[in-house]
């Protein structure tokens, strides 16, 4: 009976992924490079390929890839966006938790991705209330090393989190039985920041006011180096970019004008593309992308004064902290003024607000947000919506009516 | 640490003025007294960025201790506060001693006559010894209390030379900070100002470089842009 359970679920779980691959492939401008990242997400979510690489799982954009892999591990995001794993997560989360949590616990209760039975220990960031409860939930299935964050930008906490960097290399250390090697640690940042050098190149690309790469494609793609090889990726967005601009050259012909959007407010993961796929299904174009899975996942480099260990640790805080525009910090100043940056740079119309239900944060800089677009005189949207897709058609009005203001405004 | 073309400029500005010092000094004493006057007044501090020898020389053993992968010490932010009133008093100090006893420091224009005069006291030479420990392992901390430095640092605020900052393009990543020397908070804290010049800067250029945002820092003379930063792809 149990199995048969098992059985099905895996099988939704296979056609929801499938079903949004298909989708995305069957979108208008499809290049042969981005064979490469759909098969990455292919073979992830939908082969549920087995393989001996071994996992150290992480959640949130706070912790350094680059430290898991100077232990000789692969990084592997476990933010999940699977609709079917929600459902599943929703009877051991509360009803008002957010659905990526729900869709992680469903994934981490049943054994049937890959990345989550391959991984040997899962790294929680303690941002939202929701993280920070799921340390307890989540350590039922595998060893988690709860990383505390400082909730606000001082220098103090600056070398708080510094400190909790070198605490989670040492718990690291010891579980694994691995030394911090500075040559690996040197030679991941390396590759990351190649990758990092790459995103920057096609988000410029994405940006273009005549871009031939859709919103949702760009979204695959960034979400894809999460499950990746970051050199092996770097070489595949490179190899993209420039097919990008021989394309520029090739064909010059005049389309008709797209309303421009940008996209902000909670992660938006694979599988869950509904509200871009919708957009663009209505005739808008994402020019933009301001979520933390997909365009500020790779957005900011890591900029080391030094290649000591220590160094390299200091300039990891400064990006994956200090930096980061997550909305639990207490200011929301460093938000706002990049996302007037990114209205600026994409000359957006409009910008969706999405916030998933549940996700408090994101919900709180609403009204800065509204308050940011209201100065700068474009219209914000807030989509609320979970992964389900019983809510589909509403969106769907909801989101014409929007791209037909933006479209009469001109 | 590839693609610093303008730390490379600077490292040999300052390699061929100390060559400069070492075969021309004597003689032209007034004409150095003068170039290094009108500079100070004009730009501020650049003299310590491009053309001092003994900056010269912390910047060599910071780039020793670069290569040799050792970590830099970050001053707690108490010491900071403490260095402030330090300077001062070296300098008055030192105002003292030059008017008073006549001291005529040779280790500003020539830091090698000095180290490798046969003639160095005990004194002399733990002190020197632990200035260029310190200074291995803080960047240019001699350079923070330099009592020429602090002097030149006054006319920082009036200087044609300045460092500026679109608050808005900065996203508060701290590269700007962590490159920095002289350790000047107000570079990565500042947002709302558009000068950002502090009387510590010795427009050494490495925010600039360090900056991943567009146009977010620049370095203007006259109020016409020289440098600004930019992100570097290849």
């Amino acid at each position: 009976m149990i199995n048969k359970a098992i059985e099905r679920f895996e099988r939704n779980v296979v056609r929801t992924a499938r079903n949004t691959l298909d989708e995305l492939r069957s979108s208008q401008n499809t290049f042969g490079e981005m064979e490469y990242f759909y098969k990455v997400l292919n073979d992830t979510f939908v082969d549920l390929k087995k393989s001996t690489i071994k996992y150290i799982g992480s959640y949130c954009v706070m912790v350094p890839d680059e430290i898991i892999y100077a232990y000789g591990y692969r990084p592997v995001r476990l933010c999940a966006g699977n609709s079917v794993a929600a459902m599943l997560g929703d009877e051991i989360a509360p009803r008002d938790a957010c659905p990526v949590l729900k869709a992680s616990y469903g994934f981490s209760q049943m054994d049937i991705l890959p990345i989550y039975n391959q991984c040997e220990i899962a790294i929680l960031p303690m941002t939202c209330d929701g993280k920070r409860k799921s340390a307890e939930i989540i350590s039922d299935y595998v060893p988690v090393i709860p990383l505390s964050i400082p909730m606000e930008k001082s220098e103090e906490s600056f070398a708080e989190m510094l400190e909790n960097l070198k605490s989670l290399a040492k718990t690291l250390s010891k579980i694994t039985g691995r030394k911090l090697s500075n040559k690996r640690l040197v030679q991941s940042y390396k590759d990351i920041h190649q990758a990092q050098k790459q995103a920057f190149r096609l988000n410029e690309r994405f940006c273009h006011t005549d871009s031939h790469i859709s919103g949702s494609q760009y979204m695959a793609i960034m979400n894809s180096f999460c499950y990746a090889e970051p050199s092996e990726w770097a070489n595949k967005v490179d190899e993209f970019c420039n097919s990008i601009d021989s394309m520029t050259t090739d064909s010059n012909q005049k389309r008709r004008k797209k309303a421009r959007v940008l996209i902000a407010g909670s992660p938006i993961t694979f599988p869950n593309y509904k509200v871009p796929l919708l957009l663009e299904q209505m005739g808008a174009q994402i020019v933009g992308d301001e979520t933390c899975m997909s365009g500020r996942l790779l957005y900011d480099p890591v900029v080391p004064d030094d290649y000591s260990t220590d160094g390299i640790l200091r300039a990891l805080t400064a990006r994956y902290v200090t930096a980061c525009a997550c909305p639990v910090f207490d200011q929301l100043d460093d938000q706002i003024y990049r996302l007037t940056e990114k209205v600026k740079l994409t000359k957006a119309e409009g910008i969706i607000y999405y916030v998933l239900r549940g996700c408090t944060p994101y919900d709180f800089e609403l009204s800065k947000a509204e308050e940011a677009a209201e100065k700068m005189g474009i219209p914000l949207l807030r989509v609320e919506t979970d992964f389900s897709l019983e809510d589909t058609e509403q969106v769907k009005i909801r989101l014409e009516a929007f791209v037909e203001m933006l479209e009469q405004r001109r | 640490m590839k693609g610093r073309k303008i730390t490379i400029f600077r490292l040999l500005c300052l390699l061929v003025m100390a060559v400069i010092f070492m075969i021309a000094f004597n003689g032209f004493h007034i004409a150095f007294l003068i170039a290094s006057l009108t500079s100070a007044l004009l730009l501020g501090r650049i003299w310590c960025g491009y053309i001092c020898p003994l900056g010269f020389y912390q910047e060599l053993i910071s780039l020793l201790r670069k290569k040799l992968r050792i970590p830099k010490i970050i001053l707690p932010a108490r010491m900071k506060i403490m260095l402030k009133p330090i300077r001062y008093i070296v300098l008055v100090g030192f105002i003292v001693g030059m008017v008073a006893i006549g001291t005529r420091p040779l280790i500003y224009i020539r830091p090698d006559k000095v180290f490798f005069d046969s003639a160095l006291g005990i004194t002399s030479i733990i002190l020197l010894g632990a200035i260029t420990g310190v200074c291995f392992l803080s960047e240019r901390f001699f350079c923070r209390i330099c009592p020429l430095g602090t002097a030149r640092g006054f006319a920082n605020k009036t200087s044609l030379a300045k460092i500026k900052k679109k608050g808005s393009a900065c996203t508060h990543c701290r590269a700007c900070l962590e490159s920095c020397p002289m350790e000047i908070n107000d570079i990565y804290l500042e947002r709302e100002k558009e000068n950002v010049t502090d009387s510590n800067c010795i427009y050494c250029m490495k925010c600039i470089e360090a900056c991943p945002e567009k146009d977010a820092l620049s370095f203007t003379v006259c109020s016409k842009t020289v440098l600004r930063s930019k992100r570097n792809i290849k």
